[in-house]
């Protein structure tokens, strides 16, 4: 098992209520699920906590055999570095360095992801270069300011970066919202090709349900979490 | 991941903000360490002025208004003392040498100094080094003038110029000593005091244009023929300076010329006498000190400013970088690091301005106030100054880091915009 949660409860300090109640939730290694729900239905808050940025009151979080609700926060953001990809709606890059910087700086996070990255192709750099290579970065854009991308070749350039060194898990915050629907067929077809070759698990969350079919399974936020039906 | 890297590419992406930062850091510091220089350079330059004198003696009066008045041509003399009570205490068994003074005439502004030509054999400045001339000789005839360097500089004398001296110290004066002209017989090299901006002549040459001045005003100027009938011994004289054949005597001298009979005098120990002057000068120095501090707290709280108006659009970056694995001390560490640049950045800013500034003022420092920067340089005290205004901008961006801090861990990984 990739991932699994056992009776995980979270609320926000000072605040009363419980935004997550999941008594079970669970992933295989390399499995695509895609999860969904409204907005304010806790997802980003379950990112969190599989992140491990935030910590549950209560319950277990158990990725790669690792309890994280038993390591501290340090351990927790190495453990993120070392084995999670990460890609935001909007705004995943650096503004201030190029395309290849942004790329590099999982490497710089994570000396096993650099260790990976440099195995598969000889260098981190090369590694990095042929990622954004197949997801259709050219040679040409590698040295260029982010901030002179389109939205959708911007998200794809955070998806290089977040499968640099073939981390274990992928994990996609609505990415593909900001993208138009004819972009989006073929960000979502280089995401899969490029996830499978990494070997990396994806949890795909979105409220966009036509996206849903190419997945191994389907995760309704609000069929998981009993504190979402108390909520509404 | 190389931090510093990092935040320095984040600075630079801010760059017109912390480029602003860095030069309030720069002018702020260069103004306190400013201070600093100027208050121990004017210190060290007057401490220069006097050099191997053991005493002076003049009529009673303060002993800071003696020297001042002296030495460093500062202030008006209130009383003279009488020659006769000079030559007593000059033939007296202990005293090497002296050299009289006799002040209250000028030349453009420019002081005269009565003497002997024993002021050019043991005045000594700096670390003992004596007076030389850059072209020359000292005064022989009664109406040779030797000039300071800078007296000759500025109005284009040499030797052989005539020179008319002018009653009082004003600059503009209308009763000048027009009858009897002098000759510029000696020029001397930098001295980096008040000599290089004074002219010397002898005590005679000072009694006879005096002559017929006794009312105040010129009445009855005597021509040069007349003068050689003349007995010009002088009758008084401002103070003089004295040197001992053995120091220990100095205090014994002291008293007993502190309780001379014939008329009220009094001699200082010159460096004492500095001392009680930096006990003085002290209090305005602190004050100025501390308004510079306060210009600089001024600047580091600019810095805070820009630092916490950037918190709120920096989220996004901070959440890019916790996404990637940096722990929230990395976020306080980045934000750190980036004031530790930029107050780096300004300080050394600060001491480059500075050093232009003070070479470029530097001339008109030693004209118009008699200060001589002649080595400025940072000393301990600035370096320590410089260490604390670091460690003061490190602990002021400890708080808007911390707040970044605090918001690192509570932020959820979602930023949404």
């Amino acid at each position: 098992m990739l991932l699994s949660l056992k009776n995980l409860q979270f609320r926000y300090p000072k605040t009363e209520r419980a935004v997550l109640n999941i008594p079970e939730f669970s992933m295989r290694a390399g499995e695509k699920v895609f999860l969904q729900g409204a907005s304010g239905s806790g997802k980003s808050t379950l990112l969190g906590l599989i992140a491990g940025v935030l910590a549950p009151q209560i319950g277990e979080i158990e990725l790669l055999g690792q309890r994280l609700d038993k390591l501290s926060a340090g351990k927790r953001d190495r453990f993120r570095a070392e084995h999670i990809g990460l890609v935001f709606q909007l705004f995943n890059l650096l503004p201030y360095f190029n395309l290849m910087d942004n790329v590099l700086l999982s490497a710089r996070f994570s000396k096993r992801r650099a260790a990976k990255a440099a195995e598969q192709a000889g260098s981190v750099e090369k590694s990095a270069s042929a990622l954004l290579h197949a997801l259709g970065l050219g040679d040409s854009m590698h040295r260029s300011r982010v901030d002179q991308l389109s939205v959708g070749q911007q998200q794809r350039v955070a998806v290089a970066r977040a499968l640099l060194g073939s981390p274990e898990l992928l994990i996609c915050d609505e990415p593909t919202s900001a993208i138009d629907s004819n972009a989006r067929e073929n960000f979502m077809k280089l995401v899969f090709e490029q996830a499978e070759r990494a070997g990396s698990a994806i949890l795909f969350v979105s409220h966009d349900a036509a996206l849903a079919s190419r997945f191994d399974r389907q995760v309704d936020l609000a069929h998981i979490n009993l504190a979402a039906a108390v909520q509404s | 991941m190389n931090l510093l890297r990092l935040a320095w590419a984040s600075v630079w992406n801010r760059r017109v903000m912390a480029l602003l930062v860095v030069l309030t850091i720069a002018l702020s510091s260069a103004l306190l360490i400013g201070v600093d220089i100027l208050r121990l350079e004017a210190k060290r330059s007057f401490e220069r002025t006097v050099s191997g004198t053991d005493l002076i003696v003049g009529a009673r009066t303060g002993a800071v208004p003696l020297l001042l008045y002296t030495v460093f041509h500062i202030g008006e003399p209130s009383n003279n003392m009488s020659y006769a009570s000079y030559m007593e205490i000059a033939a007296k068994r202990n005293v090497a040498w002296t050299i009289p003074i006799s002040l209250g005439d000028s030349h453009r502004g420019y002081r005269v100094i009565g003497t002997r030509s024993a002021f050019f054999e043991h005045y000594k400045f700096g670390s003992k080094r004596p007076l030389t001339f850059a072209s020359g000789a000292a005064f022989t005839g009664l109406f040779d003038v030797v000039l300071g360097a800078d007296v000759a500089a500025k109005l284009g004398y040499q030797i052989g110029s005539d020179v008319v001296l002018a009653h009082g110290t004003g600059k503009v004066s209308f009763a000048k000593h027009d009858k009897l002209p002098f000759k510029v017989v000696g020029i001397l090299n930098r001295t980096g005091t008040p000599i290089d901006r004074s002219l010397m002549v002898s005590l005679e040459a000072i009694t006879a244009i005096h002559i017929g001045w006794e009312t105040g005003i010129g009445i009855g100027q005597v021509k040069p023929e007349t003068l050689a009938q003349r007995d010009l011994t002088p009758t008084a004289i401002t103070a003089f300076m004295l040197g001992l054949n053995n120091r220990i005597g100095t205090f014994g001298l002291q008293r007993e010329i502190n309780q001379f009979k014939a008329e009220p005098l009094m001699a200082v120990l010159p460096t004492a006498t500095l001392q009680q002057l930096w006990q003085l000068v002290g209090v305005a120095e602190n004050a100025l000190l501390i308004v510079s501090a306060a210009v600089v707290f001024a600047g580091l709280l600019a810095m805070l400013i820009a630092l916490w108006s950037s918190l709120e659009q920096r989220r996004r970056e901070m959440a890019i970088l916790r996404a990637l694995g940096a722990r929230a001390s990395t976020v306080f560490g980045l934000l750190m690091l980036e004031s530790a640049v930029m107050t780096l950045l300004g300080l050394v800013l600060g001491l480059v301005l500075l050093f232009a500034c003070l070479a470029l003022a530097g001339p008109t420092l030693a004209s118009s106030y008699g200060l001589y920067l002649e080595d400025a340089r940072l000393s301990i005290r600035s370096l320590q100054l410089l260490g604390l205004i670091f460690l003061a901008s490190l602990l002021i961006s400890a708080l808007p880091a911390f707040v970044a801090y605090r918001k690192a861990l509570s932020d959820a990984l979602a930023i949404r915009f």
